[in-house]
């Protein structure tokens, strides 16, 4: 009998053969099933051996080098019914829950940055409880990373308020990373402009010593417009604390289109307004209406006199006039 | 009584042939039903592969080695399913046309005929009065500033020197196109550049079309865009976020494959074509399959029989706008040549081509299906996958 070359001893399947094909399955599996394959799954996606990455999450994703949570989740989300999603996030949170810190942060980097990409909230719950775990988030490897990873996830999904509740297990990770730092700041500060600077002083405190021009600062003002929105921007710039004339700076020489030199106008609060503001309001805004139709009135003199004949009833100007003032006095 | 248990019968030698026992590669009408898309990526990948065997352009050895490569591969498949079956025979009428393709392209990814100069023909310019004097272009995304820009050593808060950190828009998982401009303006300036950073990735390839045609009118365009963003601030993102070349440049280039949300950038070169070329140190070469790796839109050229070759030896891509493809065909797409990646210091300048949105065709999985068909029958023509797969086999002995 003639002798087979060794190439086609297969004595067991080895494992990447095992995970090769799994869509097919996908639509079946429990959220342990999922929690499995993704596990195993990014464990292989950071071998340093290009052929365990292409085997990490194949066939889904294409480029071993350079595929991430995004093309992942855009692959599972065209192939994936609703049910099979919401087994995926649960077994997402699986993972997020059950992680320790002994596994290391660029595992968990992948998790949290896939956490931020599903809709349902499961996971971003279980990356809660993970943060509340206790750690040295200094002498974590790749806590940088980590950091970067729960910014993104908070920054796309989370609300201000539940930021704001798990502010006190966030700040030690964030200040791992200046960007991760940055980023929760900006989106605070939609809520609280007053509090930006503070906060920024507590998560990334290197940045202040930095000049305004710095590229560092030019990120902090485009995240803080992009997050926050200008008026907002201009409104943490101008608060009292220390550092804000940094921010100051930094948004007039980082963005020239926003007025930062200008202080914003002071927020309203009706129970504190003087009595008769209400009715000399009243007053300006009925003078620029009447002004308007004035302004109304001569282009319709205008285009009256210009096409005269076709305009064959045109309203009267007085009763237009009149009409105008009784519904705004209304 | 308890019946002897049945040795169990693997098959243990395969012909390239039995992977047309598998139920989902059966040739159907693909106007009627289309075909899943592993099945027309398959057949796309085994037609170029034999026009390159054909043409010479890859070598038969080199071709034979591969098959073998992928038939021992799927005959795991099948141990692993501990299919029985007739021991000289391998039955794969189980075995789906997605783990047929899955184990054709981790054979693919890990060839070593990537860029061995022997797999293909060599491109020529010698005494051609018409050899493009543009430059080249790659076009990439927003990944590639991670692997340009330098990582910070250590924690970036503490006492460490600022100037050696990488800019923090590079460290983001998603990016605003104003990010993207501002890293561009990092990057000209040569600052933070990391150490041997290449374009494209390392033990892999780049793909460099010329800076010529649709493509070059394209990157113009987007280069007056964000200056005019530069000059009008306050109309920036307006003016980025609405950029819409990097969709127009990814359908010329076939890319089928880059997500959307993600930033275009255009690399080009400070070489002209025929001074890239006529460097043998740059090893630029036409693509095969070895180099394409899997990709799901990319076509030897030419491709199928009857085309006529491009007179400098070049591939060329496959257009992705059913439209243009149409009015165009057969010479849709561009010309691409290949190299191993480039040091950071050949590169002229970055363009920001805008945010790639979705692919025509994709999204749908019936529309995916259609453009995935629509693709295979461009590269296979009036073949049958039985006929390709027949015609491997007597050419191969495979």
């Amino acid at each position: 009998m003639k002798v087979l070359p060794d190439r086609f001893k297969v004595p067991e399947p080895p494992y990447r053969e095992r995970r090769r094909m799994p869509v097919e399955a996908m639509h079946h599996w429990s959220p342990a099933g999922w929690a499995n394959w993704l596990t195993d799954g990014v464990r292989l996606s950071l071998s340093p051996d290009r052929a365990d990455r292409v085997a990490a999450f194949a066939p889904l994703t294409q480029d071993p080098d350079l595929d991430g949570p995004l093309e992942l989740w855009s692959q599972l989300q065209k192939i994936l019914g609703v049910k099979s999603i919401m087994a995926l996030e649960e077994g997402l949170a699986l993972c997020l829950a059950g992680w320790s810190w002994e596994d290391g942060a660029e595992i968990a980097s992948y998790l949290v940055r896939l956490a931020g990409r599903v809709g349902g909230s499961a996971p971003r719950a279980a990356l809660a409880k993970m943060l509340q775990k206790p750690h040295n988030f200094a002498a974590l490897r790749g806590a940088d990373k980590l950091a970067d990873a729960v910014a993104f996830a908070l920054s796309k999904r989370a609300h201000t308020t539940s930021i704001a509740e798990m502010a006190e297990v966030l700040e030690p990770l964030l200040v791992q990373s200046r960007s991760a730092a940055v980023l929760v700041a900006c989106c605070q500060a939609f809520a609280d402009p007053d509090g930006f600077i503070p906060l920024l002083k507590r998560m990334a405190p290197g940045l202040f010593s930095l000049p305004a021009e710095h590229f560092h600062w030019r990120f902090v003002v485009n995240k803080l417009v992009e997050r926050a929105g200008s008026e907002r921007a201009i409104e943490a710039a101008w608060s009292k604390h220390s550092g804000a004339t940094t921010l100051k700076e930094a948004i007039a020489h980082h963005r020239p289109d926003l007025a930062v030199d200008s202080r914003p106008a002071p927020k309203r609060d009706a129970s504190r307004r003087p009595a008769g503001a209400d009715e000399a309001h009243l007053k300006r805004v009925l003078e620029a209406a009447r002004r308007g139709l004035r302004d109304f009135n001569e282009r319709l003199d205008t285009l009256q006199s210009g096409i005269g004949p076709l305009l064959n009833g045109a309203p009267d100007k007085a009763a237009l006039l009149a009409e105008e003032e009784r519904s705004i006095r209304q | 009584m308890s019946s002897r248990p049945r040795k169990e019968r693997r098959p243990t030698v395969m012909r390239l042939v039995d992977i047309l026992t598998c139920r989902d590669l059966s040739d159907v009408d693909p106007d009627l039903t289309p075909p899943s898309c592993e099945a027309s990526q398959l057949k796309a990948y085994l037609a170029c592969l034999l026009r390159a065997v054909k043409l010479g352009h890859v070598k038969n050895d080199a071709a034979r080695s591969f098959v073998d490569d992928v038939k021992s591969v799927w005959l795991e498949t099948l141990a692993a399913r501990r299919v029985a079956g007739v021991p000289d025979k391998a039955d794969l009428s189980d075995v789906s046309s997605e783990a047929i393709w899955s184990g054709f392209v981790t054979v693919l990814a890990a060839f070593s005929g990537r860029l061995n100069l022997s797999h293909m023909g060599t491109l020529m310019c010698e005494g051609r009065p018409d050899v493009p004097t543009e430059t080249l272009v790659s076009v990439q995304d927003d990944r590639a500033f991670s692997f340009w820009f330098e990582a910070p050593s250590a924690n970036d808060n503490l006492e460490v020197d600022d100037s050696e950190l990488m800019p923090l828009e590079a460290r983001l998982e998603e990016i605003a196109p104003r990010d993207v401009v501002a890293l561009i303006e990092l990057f000209g300036r040569r600052l933070h550049w990391k150490q041997d950073a290449v374009v494209g990735r390392p033990k892999s390839v780049i793909w460099l079309t010329l800076k010529s045609s649709a493509v070059g009118q394209e990157i113009e365009a987007a280069e007056k865009a964000v200056a005019l963003a530069k000059k009008t601030p306050e109309d920036a993102d307006t003016i980025l976020r609405s950029l819409k070349s990097a969709s127009e440049v990814r359908n010329r280039l076939g890319l089928w494959s880059n997500p959307p949300l993600r930033h275009g950038i255009a690399v080009v070169f400070k070489r002209t074509y025929t001074q890239f070329i006529k460097d043998d140190t740059t090893r630029a070469k036409a693509p095969t399959i070895f180099d394409a790796a899997g990709y799901p839109r990319f076509r030897h050229w030419p491709t199928p029989e009857g085309i006529v070759p491009d007179p400098m030896g070049r591939g060329r891509t496959y257009e992705l706008d059913p439209a243009v493809r149409d009015r165009d065909r057969p010479s849709d797409g561009a010309p691409e040549i290949v190299s191993p990646p480039r040091p950071l210091d050949e590169v002229e300048s970055l363009v920001y081509l805008g945010q790639f949105g979705p692919a025509p065709g994709s999204g749908e999985m019936a529309a995916e299906r259609k453009a995935c068909a629509e693709f295979a029958a461009a590269i296979a023509g009036s073949k049958s996958l039985t006929e390709i797969v027949d015609e491997i086999s007597h050419l191969l002995n495979v």
